[in-house]
Formats: structure tokens, sequence, C-alpha cells
């Protein structure tokens, strides 16, 4: 079965990223390396409250903050149930 | 008799009613910090000390980079209690290159010769700004003000002098800075507000960045000098949570809202009603659609998609606005409905003529009209030779007002390109037909995307610096996307090997570092060997024949 971050990584370089042969890696930085607009975080946010039934809050959920996998695999730990990296 | 400064509007709010609330600025965490009338003369006036501290006088430049907090509008507004001229950049965003950012905002300090920059102690550090000044101009970090009283300011001006600058358009180091007088900003509030029915019971909400015109003119001051409050989102984070913008229209009963138009798009689909519950956006008297070309589509989509919770089609109003007039030159209302027709799409393109036909029977573009012209507004549509043409027929809209620019600040020859005998020759095309104005594009090339002007020349020189790029053999294009409601950017990039032909290490870097320096995600970028692109008889790249090879070659899947 996908771990999380796989899912999410396959998720963001499905539906998200501009370049479908970049690969995205748990550390890839997708917004800053311009992979990824910051129009496009809202389906990433509905995809892990689908997915997981974790809702990130509002204050939490900026660019930034969700730049990589890693990154989003740290909010989930934040504000859900832990989340199984293996 | 009418105030006739922007500071004397707002002293007498102060004088009159000091609790009477400006902005109500909303906290990511939802919480909300209401601004008095009261606090933004008490924050302002300390703001204007410390400026004057930094040997800020009446009519030196203030550059304000402040994220969305209380200090951004007290900041701003402290300026024009000063007298001095004050200048909101957007804060870097975390995606761009700071070293660089850095260097650009020094270059247009210099360039502005700018007084006083006010930060903060995050944004301060982010760029490194270790030092009291950078160049010539003073840091000052908004957080670490005092908050002591300090008195209310006196300068001399009148309604000639400067009020503020607008800087917009393009990258940092080239912004142009739209100068604006009192006189100009004061005449066109009151020419613009009847255009907008604007009952006793008023509040309008915003999520623009105030170093947008639409979000400093209409969201801003219009409010300041027709004295009604607004809601203030933060527009970085409306971004990841648009319903919070839905939300605060029910909780605070808002009025108006203006938008550019991938928003109505963006709030069309990217919103579960699941988020929204028992909301009630039916106290919204305007959705005004500026600042991109208006579409009656995306207009459509929000209806179906908002009706149920109170959005009558009727409420849906379109503008034509711009930094050198203020703001508005056009409006539609209630009573004066957008005008929307079908024209025949051959006679368009062949004949510059807007022929209206039934949408069905020949091949046509639909068209959204931005209203009628605003009282003390004058256009006329010219050809190339600047002669007036008649209605239906595209050419470059020019306008003349009482409330023009003073010009592009300490720039006289591009201010002499534009300004010719009082018009005001705006680059973007057009026609006039049944006293409304119709928007149909731009004369030169900008790319407009969610709001956010781009000039191609910009990424094209910021892709051509990039090693294994063909110098001087770019081009950067906007392709209009009417189900995003906005454009896509298109960038073809000619390689100096056939081996880096899309290659994914030159692709990511091209990515990256246009991402870091312009803060802006391309849709389609394409590396080409070497003479793909196609050159005019001039030897330049143009670029609408490389937009048309490039929709022919690869027939991108981003539009389907």
């Amino acid at each position: 079965m996908e771990n999380t971050g796989e899912k999410i990584a396959a998720f963001v370089q499905r539906e998200l990223s501009k370049d479908k042969q970049q690969n995205i890696g748990e550390d890839t930085r997708f917004i800053s390396s311009g992979l990824v607009d910051s129009f496009s975080l809202i389906r990433l946010l509905v995809f892990i409250e689908d997915e997981f039934g974790i809702v990130i809050p509002d204050e939490a959920a900026t660019a930034e903050a969700m730049d990589s996998v890693a990154l989003v695999l740290d909010l989930m730990r934040r504000f859900g149930n832990p989340v199984h990296d293996g | 008799m009418m105030a006739e400064t922007l500071r004397a509007v707002i002293l007498d709010h102060y004088r009159r009613h000091p609790g009477q609330m400006f902005v109500r600025c909303l906290q990511p965490d939802g919480t909300a910090v209401p601004i008095s009338y009261g606090d933004v003369v008490s924050r302002g006036s300390q703001f204007a000390s410390e400026f004057r501290r930094s040997l800020a006088h009446p009519g030196d430049i203030v550059v304000v980079i402040l994220p969305h907090s209380p200090d951004l509008f007290c900041a701003f507004l402290g300026a024009v209690l000063g007298g001095q001229v004050p200048s909101i950049l957007a804060v870097p965003s975390f995606k761009l290159n700071p070293g660089h950012y850095r260097e650009e905002l020094q270059a247009l300090l210099e360039r502005i010769d700018a007084r006083v920059v006010v930060t903060d102690s995050a944004t301060g550090s982010y760029l490194g700004l270790e030092k009291p000044r950078l160049g010539k101009s003073w840091i000052l970090l908004a957080d670490k003000l005092p908050v002591s009283a300090a008195p209310i300011p006196d300068p001399s001006i009148g309604p000639e002098d400067l009020v503020l600058l607008q800087h917009s358009s393009g990258s940092t180091g080239l912004k142009k800075g739209v100068a604006l007088s009192n006189r100009a900003v004061l005449k066109q509030i009151r020419e613009y507000a009847p255009s907008l029915c604007l009952t006793n019971e008023e509040q309008i909400v915003s999520w623009l960045p105030l170093y947008h015109d639409m979000g400093l003119i209409a969201c801003t001051v219009l409010p300041i000098v027709v004295g009604i409050p607004v809601t203030a989102l933060n527009p970085l984070h409306w971004v990841t949570k648009p319903a919070s913008m839905l939300q605060a229209v029910s909780e605070y009963r808002c009025t108006r809202a203006w938008m550019p138009n991938f928003a109505y798009e963006f709030l069309a689909s990217r919103i579960r009603p699941s988020q929204l519950g028992d909301i009630r956006l039916d106290s919204m008297r305007a959705w005004i659609n500026c600042a991109e070309p208006t579409l009656a589509g995306s207009h459509r989509r929000f209806v179906e998609q908002y009706s149920k919770f109170g959005v009558r089609p009727e409420t849906l109003w379109t503008c034509y606005a711009m930094a050198e007039t203020v703001f508005a030159v056009s409006q539609s209302s209630e009573a004066v409905p957008p005008k929307i027709e079908w024209i025949d799409r051959e006679r368009f393109q062949a004949d510059n003529l807007a022929i209206p036909v039934e949408g069905d029977k020949v091949p046509s573009l639909e068209m959204m009209s931005g209203g009628t012209l605003i009282p003390g507004a004058k256009v006329k549509v010219v050809d190339n030779e600047y002669k007036s043409l008649p209605g239906r027929t595209v050419g470059e809209i020019a306008i003349r007002s009482d409330f023009l620019f003073s010009g592009y600040f300490r720039d006289p020859s591009s201010t002499a390109k534009v300004l010719r005998d009082e018009w005001f020759y705006s680059g973007d095309m057009g026609y006039l037909a049944d006293d409304h104005l119709f928007i149909t594009g731009r004369k030169k090339d900008l790319i407009i995307i969610a709001g956010k002007n781009y000039y191609p020349q910009d990424i094209e020189r910021i892709v051509c610096s990039i090693q294994g790029i063909y110098p001087g053999r770019s081009v950067a294009l906007g392709l209009d996307d009417p189900a995003i409601g906005t454009q896509r950017l298109i960038v073809l990039a000619e390689v100096q090997e056939k081996s880096l032909v899309d290659d994914p290490g030159l692709c990511a870097e091209v990515r990256k570092t246009l991402a870091g320096e312009l803060d802006c995600v391309i849709d389609d970028l394409r590396l080409l060997p070497h003479m793909w692109l196609l050159k005019t008889s001039s030897g330049k790249i143009a670029r609408a024949p490389n937009l048309k090879r490039y929709l022919e070659s690869f027939r991108p899947d981003i539009l389907q």
C-alpha cells in the first residue's frame, strides 16, 4: 500500500504540477521551484481532507508551509491523527 | 467646503467620529482587528513622527513593505498625514530570491529617491537588511516602532501635491511609479462614487493586495473618501482559503467587492458547498469585475454556483480601470447592466470591426462591456496614427479627464510616450458601442494572470540569462483560457545544444529562476531546438506568430 507521503507526492505530480516530467520527491520544493502555483494548493488541502480526514486550519495552510511533501506531512502530524510513513 | 486633500478627509473623520471603524483587519485565524479613524490618526502620527525623524519631509517618498496587518494601513496613512508620498510594494514572497529582490529594491529606491522604507523585522531579516539604511534610504521596522503618543503632523500640503505613488507592474527594479495628486484622487473618487449607487449601509469586503490599484484605491482610499468601512482579508490566505471571503460577507453583511475575473472562476470551482454551511450572500449589492478581461461565462458560472446562497445576477457588475486614471474609467451597475453581445469573429480579426451577430449563426466571440463612462471621463478609440475611429471599430483606448495621473515618477520619457495633448493612451484595445466601452485586448503585449501583470520582455530577459538557453531567443506568451477565467503563461525558449531540447534539468532551472525572480509559474514550458522560433522581416522574434505556431505544433492539453 502506498504510504501517505507517496500518495501526496503522486497527487501533486499527477494533478497539480505543471511539469509531469519532474519527479516530486519528499523534499522537492514544488511551490518555490515554480512547479505548482499557489492557487492549486486548495486542491491539495481538499485532497488531504478527503483522503486522510485531516483539516489544516486557515492560519497554518500557507504556501510556504506546504512547499514540499515533507512539510505537508509535518502539518498533518500537527493537526491530524498520527501519520504512518511506512 | 469639501476637503481638498486626503489628509484633510482623514482628519475630518477623526474629528467628527474618531470611534468609527475604517477597516476590519481579518486575521488568518478568523479574529478581527477593527481599526477606527482614531486608531489611524494615533498610530499614523507615530509613523509620521518616525518618518520625520528619518528626515522625510513633505513630498518625500516613503516605501511601505508590510504584510496584511493594521500597521500596513496605518503606515500608509501615516505618510499621508505627514505629507510624505507613500508607495506600497508587495512583501517578497518566500519564493523570491532575497538577494536578487534586495538588489532590485535598492535600484528602485535610488531611482525614486525614497527617504524611508517601512517594513517589519521578519521581512527585514529575510531580505538581510541588517544595516539601518539600504543605499540612501532609512529602514524603519514597524514592529519596533515606539507606541508612545505622537502629535498629529501638520505639513503644508495642497491639492496639487502628490498623495501617493502606485507601483504595480513589472519586475521590482523596472517598475514605473504612477504619481497621483490629492486633487486627482479626490476628483476621481467623487466622480466615480455616484456610479456605484451607494446607500447609507455599505461595507466593502476585500482580499486584494494594497500594492494593486484595485486594492488600494477601490478598497482603501475610496472607502475613506465616501466614509464606508472595509472588511479586509489577507490576500495570501485567501488564495488557500477562498471561502473565507464568502464567510466574511455573510458574517459582516458586506455589500461590495471588487475582484479580477479569475476570482469568479476560482470561487465557483474551488469551494465545496460543505465548507459554506448556511452562509448568506444576499447582502451583496455589487460584485465588481475589474483588472483583467471580463468574461460573461465567468459571471454565469459564479451565479450558478452561488445563487442558492443569495447571489443575484444583477449584482454582477463590470468596471474598466487603471492606475493612470487613479482608478475607474467606466462602470456598469444594476441600472446599467454590462452589455453582453456576440460579434462576428472573422470581421473582428480581419477588419477590426465589432459586428453584432446571433451567436449560433456564424463563428463569433462573446463580448461583455465594462459599462458606460463615469462622469468626467472622455474616451476616444484611435488608430495607430492617433486618428479617432467610429463606433464599433477596434482601436487603442485613449482617455482624457480631470483625474489623470501626474506622470510616471521621475520618468519623463515613459510619460511622454503615453500622454499626448492631455490624452492618455492606455495601450488597451477596445471599441465603443451604444455608450458602452468594450475592452478586447492589449496593443502591447502584457500578460495578465489572476489580475497580476507581467511584461513578457521581463520573463524573456530572465529566461535568456540562464545558461543553456540561446541568448535573445525566447518568447513569453499569454494564452486566454476561459476555463480558468484568466491567462496561461507559455514560455518557448531555444536551447544552445540539441541535447538540451526539453531537458528536465534545464526545465527545472528555468521554472525555479522565474519563480525566484518574478514569483510566476509557467503553465507550459518548451525548450526547443535553435531556429524553431519565427522571426519577423525586421529580425525580431514576434509573439503572435509564435503563439500560432505553438498552438499548431503542440495542441496543448492545458486547454482541454
